[in-house]
């Protein structure tokens, strides 16, 4: 009976030391293997160009298509790809959109600058606008779009240039300064215009508020939206990371212009 | 070391592998998963970033003279979404390499690394982060690279790549903390260790339990089988279930019970043996006695010759009687070492033959004989069948009767002979023991007869040669029935 009692200590201890031995034992190998993947470095290779068709030119469907899938603002930065416009002529085009547009700006040095002589920057990021559902291979070439930001002290604006026609398909304006008392729906007409697209004879559809106003486009299911609103609480902020701004409290006017679908469409 | 404890510690040592092992792939491939989303994540990062340094480059292609003005380097940074570093790959004259160092918290002046122009930022209060891997490169190419890096405990993605833009070509660097990525990783992994030492805790006991339901069975038979090796051949094991435990005790059970009957059967023999031979030399010393004694006086005295011839009939008798015992034990024996070969045989053939050997016996003893025989054929080897009946017939005439009955009828799948006297019978406690060697239930008469006792012994080892049965009826009193059956159709 004695020796049962003593081999069942000892089979004890052994278990109770395999389990916790063991137990370090795939510890160190996950530090180990933890060491190995955090030091991890190496070359991601460039994307390859995607294998397309030669876009051609950009067909009312097509823009249907692209419009009937943008959610958001931007979902993903990409890479350049052939048969793209590049971003000097994305912001060549935007300039020229807001020269059309009436909101000039005019050149220091060679530097762009705002009705009040404040420089502007410039920054421009290639992406889409679909939703993350739609995967790459959904892709077509014309849902990529240059999103050209003109921001200084007084204005911000966000041109969304197609990157593969090069006009501007949707405005995102804010103005700190001299802002607009109204919405100017007649804009519309020049917005449609400049997208390549003809604008119904009909005129503009405003609602009774002055806050949205639509004009419908021919021979397809798309139309202009256009929405005007005024801010009494947003205070101008630097374009990215400063939360902190000199500039005190003061309204602010916002016009969002766009193609879009039209609701029996 | 039992077979408990074996079991045991297999049980613990494979489910401790098991577990571990597939916590181990769990934990690796999480964190392969979480590194390639954190990689992406930083990709990102990098391509978003990467635009916005081309449109400061686009905006401000003399970049490099701007950053001689103080505080032109936070309004470039500022524009970034991560911390960055950039490092301009077009040689530049005039131009020192500038350094920001956060642990001072002042802008200066050192030499740049390869003589190209550099600015760096890093989080705030962590100093200058540098990439080994783009500097160990001989040249930069178009590719885009990435570094995973810790640094006092936090962990970031680098990602380098080349950004060009009019004349200016410049190395961004950007950097993406995956700390809370890689903390949570790292709780998981603690969590799974808990988690293990939860598990084991519990599984240990259940663990025991399981093995000692397993082995106790087999305990049970060790058991069992000392105490038959202790001599209590009647132990026996309880079955339930019907798994190989159970198997094992059911023929566990059976053996036990082969060897209890073999163990009667021996003690059956090794008694009959010793009773055979204490009743052996008993038959052999009583005549011998006689033989010796009166011998002894013939040889001492001068004896008439009435007395001579006396003396001389008893050792004649005594003589006689030692012979027959010894050819009746030579038939025995001869019948347990030899090979018999049976034929077919006409029973009323046989019993012609053998009448004329009973005639003359029953004549002697003055019994009637009366034998009624069927027509029928058995199976029999005839020097035995006629052995075995003239023995039965020799026994039936001694009992003191004044008739016998021989008959013979066949019957469904047998052939029956009777052999029926009506003498003084066998008492019915005797009749168990009447085919034992030497057994006589009268001594005096038997011997007085010249019997050993051998007789039924060897008309029941010639019945079993047969393979017939031998059935024996008396009530003590009337007579004496025995029957032996043949089977006809085994």
């Amino acid at each position: 009976m004695n020796k049962t009692y003593k081999y069942t200590i000892v089979t004890l201890i052994l278990a109770v030391a395999f389990s916790f031995g063991s137990m370090a034992a795939v510890k160190l190998m996950i530090r180990a293997r933890e060491g190995q993947i955090l030091s991890e470095s190496g070359i991601i290779e460039a994307a390859p160009v995607r294998e397309r068709e030669e876009q051609g030119e950009v067909s009312v469907e097509d823009i249907e298509n692209a419009v009937s899938r943008w959610r958001g603002n931007m979902v993903s930065a990409h890479n350049p790809m052939e048969g793209q416009i590049s971003m000097e002529e994305a912001i060549r085009a935007g300039r020229e959109w807001l020269g059309e547009m009436d909101l000039e700006r005019e050149y220091e040095d060679g530097r762009e600058m705002d009705e009040d002589g404040q420089l502007y920057s410039v920054y421009a990021i290639l992406g889409v606008m679909a939703s993350e559902e739609f995967t790459e291979d959904d892709m077509a070439l014309y849902d990529s779009f240059w999103r050209v930001e003109f921001a200084s002290k007084y204005m911000q604006i966000f041109l969304y240039v197609n990157a593969v026609t090069g006009k501007v398909w949707r405005a995102d304006i804010t103005m700190y300064s001299n802002c607009l008392e109204q919405i100017p729906y007649w804009k519309l007409k020049t917005f449609v215009e400049l997208c390549g697209l003809q604008p119904s004879y009909k005129g503009a559809e405003k609602n009774q508020e002055g806050t949205q106003a639509v004009w419908d486009i021919d021979d397809s299911r798309l139309c202009a939206r256009m929405q005007f609103y005024r801010d009494y609480n947003t205070a101008y902020q630097d374009s990215l990371t400063q939360p902190d701004n000199e500039i005190p409290h003061q309204k602010s006017v916002h016009l969002k212009m766009g193609l879009a679908i039209k609701e029996d469409g | 070391m039992k077979l408990f404890h074996k079991v045991f510690l297999c049980f613990v040592v494979i489910f401790g592998i098991t577990f571990q092992t597939a916590g181990y792939f769990l934990i690796n491939f999480s964190y392969e998963n979480v590194l390639e989303q954190e990689k992406k994540i930083a990709l990102g990062d990098f391509q978003y970033n990467q635009y916005i340094l081309q449109s400061i480059l686009y905006a401000e292609p003399e970049l490099s003279k701007k950053l001689e003005y103080e505080g032109w380097e936070n309004d470039i940074l500022n524009n970034f979404t991560v911390p960055v570093s950039l490092y301009s790959l077009t040689p530049l004259s005039g131009i020192y390499a500038f350094g920001i160092d956060l642990l001072e918290g002042t802008v200066g002046e050192q030499e740049g690394m390869k003589g190209q122009m550099m600015l760096e930022i890093g989080e705030k209060g962590e100093g200058r982060i540098f990439f080994e891997y783009m500097f160990d490169r001989e040249g930069i190419d178009d590719g885009i690279s990435f570094q995973t890096y810790e640094k006092d405990g936090k962990y970031y993605i680098f990602v380098c790549g080349v950004v060009e833009q009019g004349k200016n070509k410049v190395c961004l660097v950007t950097q993406t903390n995956i700390s809370a990525a890689i903390e949570e990783q790292k709780k998981m992994n603690t969590y799974f260790q808990r988690l293990y030492i939860v598990i084991m805790c519990i599984s240990f006991p259940i663990i025991f339990l399981l093995t000692k339901a397993l082995t106790d069975p087999l305990k049970k038979v060790g058991r069992a089988a000392g105490r038959i090796a202790q001599g209590n051949y009647s132990q026996r094991i309880r079955t339930r279930g019907k798994d190989e435990i159970s198997d094992l005790a059911s023929d566990f059970n059976q053996m036990a019970e082969q060897v209890e009957e073999k163990i009667h059967q021996l003690s059956d023999m090794a008694r009959q043996k010793e009773d055979f031979t204490a009743n052996f030399a008993h038959e052999l010393k009583t005549p011998m006695t006689s033989v010796i004694g009166y011998a002894d006086m013939l040889y001492q005295r001068d004896l008439s010759r009435e007395e001579v011839k006396s003396a001389a009939g008893y050792i004649l008798d005594e003589g006689m009687r030692l012979e027959a015992l010894s050819l009746k034990l030579m038939d025995l024996f001869v019948l347990d070492r030899q090979e018999f070969f049976l034929e077919m045989m006409s029973v009323e053939e046989m019993f012609e033959n053998i009448k004329q050997g009973i005639v003359p016996i029953c004549r002697k003893y003055d019994v009637a004989l009366h034998m009624e025989i069927q027509e029928g054929s058995i199976r029999v080897d005839f020097d035995l069948f006629k052995t075995m009946i003239l023995n039965l017939a020799d026994n039936a005439v001694k009992s003191g009767g004044r008739d016998l009955w021989i008959s013979g009828s066949q019957e469904k799948d047998s052939y029956r002979i009777e052999i029926r006297d009506n003498g003084r019978g066998i008492p019915k406690e005797e009749l168990g023991r009447i085919t034992e060697a030497f057994y006589m239930v009268d001594k005096s008469r038997s011997r007085k007869q010249h019997g050993a006792g051998l007789g039924m012994a060897l008309a029941a080892k010639i019945v079993q040669i047969h393979r017939a049965k031998l059935l024996i009826e008396s009530d003590g009193k009337t007579g004496t029935s025995v029957c032996v059956v043949f089977y006809t159709e085994r």
